[in-house]
């Protein structure tokens, strides 16, 4: 079994202890284990940005072995400061397998430091070092610094935040390498704690339990990812492939998700990133390399280049905004991870800003002077600079949109995009009822990559016609759970979801690389579903329950008024009482029962909910 | 004479050498049929489009949606068909 190691910054105390094998049968790793890590330590009512806020940093039973699609993801688990909620934010880069190499599956972050400090782990030593010469540099230069001339190792791997985390703006980003901790705040959290950067280096062998057994194992994983036709299309396009596809069913966000069908798509789809992409590269050991290294070469963006734009991004500083300039979008882009900042959330904040300058609701006394205009590609640039340094109208928006619009009032939460705070993905709820009711149930707020419904938007493993509300509660808790397992091991989501790799292989391979039988699929998904409640366990705790889980009228009220999904809206009541049902709760209050914890091997999480009043039956 | 339009994305632009296509619909058709139609006129495309459900090697919209099942979906003019890899991302 593994072990957690555990850093206060507050009075540098350092500890570790063993992981209990009961938790590893329960959780297995990566956010299982975390959450399980997170509910046990944390008290509810904690302001996030305070010392008392926890960050559980884990790895994966599969980190740093030989297989395929999984060797390098990790994550954190925190309460986040934008929606007050439980958190896991994922991320890919060598640091997890540093961790691993170094001795450790998990650490535990908690306290806050006097002054700037960065954590080096070397191989179980723990060193806190001085980071004031690296407080205000954005993410490239503090990564640069801190390993070429402070620790003098390249081969360090690091997270690190900027000046966006230090001025806790709540959707700042960690950044690893070319990678981040993208959405929730992580970055914020750190720079809360005045932890600037966390170093790792580890050169340990880990162990697999049976690896003659994983070599075949993973012999058939190859197989089966090689023959799979959308292996060669990320290849290609990474994972703007979908631009096309999802515009094409009329899901796609546009001007602050009043319409749902871009008409500019062509200027923005995955070809044009083909043409500047420089350089393919991919998680180690994963043969899809879906990374894509894009070049500006010339124009006013010449000189920019990024690990993107993803989907995401091509979406939040693009067809959201009705901008269809992507060399403006990949400088956005570099800005964003330079400074330090989710790119969603900021897109999703300069649309509210857009559409409030729109209605008068924000003049140009509140924007120094810009006027906020649908596709003005200086104004999306020049907003990221000033959220990220919380100038002017950038320091309102910095809050998130969920606070902004709560500040600005007259009228603006209604048109303020998100779900418990977090800001909306590239996804219009209303024409994919369980892709969007994965959403607006999702333990973490407007995600799209908690629950995602491959089976509305791909067809995939199965068709499932997306505008129909029957089975929708069932499916939703399906992709929920299923995922969940997934982030235990960590696989990576999208083969996974999609079963281009298929899920007897890929238990059997956790089995063997840990030696532990997890009752194959059946037994995956009861893992899922127990991680799935005890997450919901630490926000009802928060205090959260089914009046939380909606979305914004305008997904209620507003029918999608033309394109592919014309005249849909989000049937919010009826999907969830499915859900509920399908989750084994009550209905009324949304909140998990004790027969249901109790079946899950939950029962303290059910005695605490108790005690707490917040368990109905 | 009622009319569809098919449109190509990606790299079946390539393998039909168009990005959008009209054809005249004389009578309904099931959408299978049409594909086979497409798999004759552009014969590059025939491998992906031939059994594209069981191979997953396809997805086919009509006006936006994806059909259950091919066979059954009738085609009878004025849709717009959207063929597109398969692909995954987000």
């Amino acid at each position: 079994m593994g072990k957690i190691l555990r850093i206060n910054l507050t009075d540098k105390k350092v500890s570790e202890s063993s992981l209990p094998e009961e938790y590893v049968k329960k959780f297995v790793g990566g956010r299982g284990l975390a959450a399980k890590i997170l509910y046990d330590i944390m008290k509810p009512g904690i302001d996030p940005l305070s010392p008392e806020n926890k960050m559980v940093w884990g790895v994966g039973p599969l980190t740093g072995l030989p297989v395929q699609a999984a060797s390098s993801g990790w994550v954190v688990t925190t309460k986040s400061p934008l929606t007050n909620t439980y958190f896991r934010s994922r991320c890919v880069s060598n640091l997890g397998i540093m961790l691993k190499r170094a001795g450790y599956d998990f650490m535990i972050i908690e306290g806050k430091a006097e002054k700037p400090t960065y954590v080096y782990i070397e191989n179980g030593e723990v060193e806190f070092g001085d980071a004031s010469s690296l407080w205000g540099t954005t993410t490239d230069l503090a990564q640069y610094i801190l390993k070429e001339h402070i620790l003098r190792n390249p081969k360090v791997e690091t997270a690190v935040i900027g000046p966006a985390g230090e001025r806790l703006v709540r959707y700042a980003t960690v950044q690893c390498s070319t990678r981040q901790l993208g959405r929730g705040g992580m970055g914020a959290i750190m720079g809360a704690k005045n932890l600037k950067a966390v170093a790792v280096y580890g050169d340990k062998p880990i162990p697999i339990a049976n690896e003659e057994l994983l070599k075949e194992l993973v012999r058939e994983q190859i197989k089966q990812l090689a023959a799979a036709h959308g292996t060669k299309r990320m290849q290609r396009y990474g994972t703007a492939a979908i631009h096309a596809l999802i515009n094409q069913i009329g899901d796609y966000p546009y001007k602050n998700f009043r319409e749902t069908y871009y008409p500019n798509h062509e200027k923005l789809n995955g070809e044009g990133k083909v043409r500047r992409t420089i350089r393919n590269a991919g998680c180690p050991t994963c043969m899809i390399m879906c990374w894509k290294f894009t070049y500006v070469k010339e124009g006013p963006y010449a000189g920019a280049w990024i690990d993107g734009p993803e989907y995401e991004t091509f979406w939040s500083f693009g067809g959201l905004l009705d901008n269809p300039n992507l060399d403006s979008v990949i400088y956005g882009n570099v800005l964003a991870d330079k400074f330090g900042i989710d790119t969603i959330s900021a897109g999703v904040c300069i649309a509210f800003a857009m559409e409030a300058f729109e209605r008068g609701i924000l003049t140009t006394k509140d924007t120094d002077g810009m006027e906020l205009k649908w596709g003005d590609e200086k104004v999306i640039i020049e907003l990221i600079r000033k959220i990220s340094l919380r100038e002017g109208i950038g320091d309102l928006l910095a809050e998130g949109v969920k606070i902004a619009s709560e500040k600005l009032g007259r009228g603006s939460e209604e048109f303020a995009m998100h779900i418990k705070g977090l800001e909306l993905p590239a996804y219009d709820p209303r024409p994919v009822k369980a892709h969007g009711l994965g959403m607006v149930t999702s333990n973490i707020g407007g995600s799209h990559a908690i629950g995602y419904g491959t089976q509305e938007v791909f067809g995939l493993p199965t068709r499932v016609d997306r505008f129909s509300l029957e089975g929708k509660g069932a499916l939703t808790v399906y992709n929920q759970n299923r995922l969940a397992w997934g982030e235990c091991c960590i696989w990576c989501t999208f083969p996974t979801r999609s079963e281009w790799h298929k899920p007897d292989v890929l238990t059997k391979i956790v089995d063997a690389a840990t030696g532990i039988d997890f009752g194959g699929i059946e037994g995956a998904l009861k893992i899922g579903e127990r991680i799935w409640n005890l997450e919901k366990a630490f926000n009802v705790r928060e205090g959260f329950d089914r009046r939380h889980d909606t979305l914004p009228a305008r997904f209620l009220k507003e029918p999608i008024p033309s394109g592919p999904s014309a005249g849909q809206i989000f049937e919010l009541e009826p999907l969830l009482n499915q859900y509920y049902e399908a989750r084994g709760w009550d209905v009324a209050t949304g909140l998990p029962t004790r027969a249901k914890l109790e079946e899950l091997d939950l029962k303290d999480v059910a005695d605490e909910l108790e005690k707490l009043g917040k368990l109905p039956y | 004479m009622p009319k569809i339009v098919v449109k190509f994305f990606q790299d079946f632009r390539e393998l039909t050498g168009v990005s959008s296509m009209e054809m005249n619909v004389d009578q309904p058709m099931s959408l299978l049929t049409l594909l086979n139609i497409l798999s004759e006129h552009y014969q590059k495309l025939k491998p992906v489009l031939e059994d594209f459900e069981r191979k997953g090697s396809a997805i086919i919209l009509v006006n936006g949606r994806t059909p259950i099942d091919a066979s059954s979906a009738l085609i009878k003019g004025g849709e717009e068909i959207a063929i597109l890899p398969m692909m995954e991302g987000g």
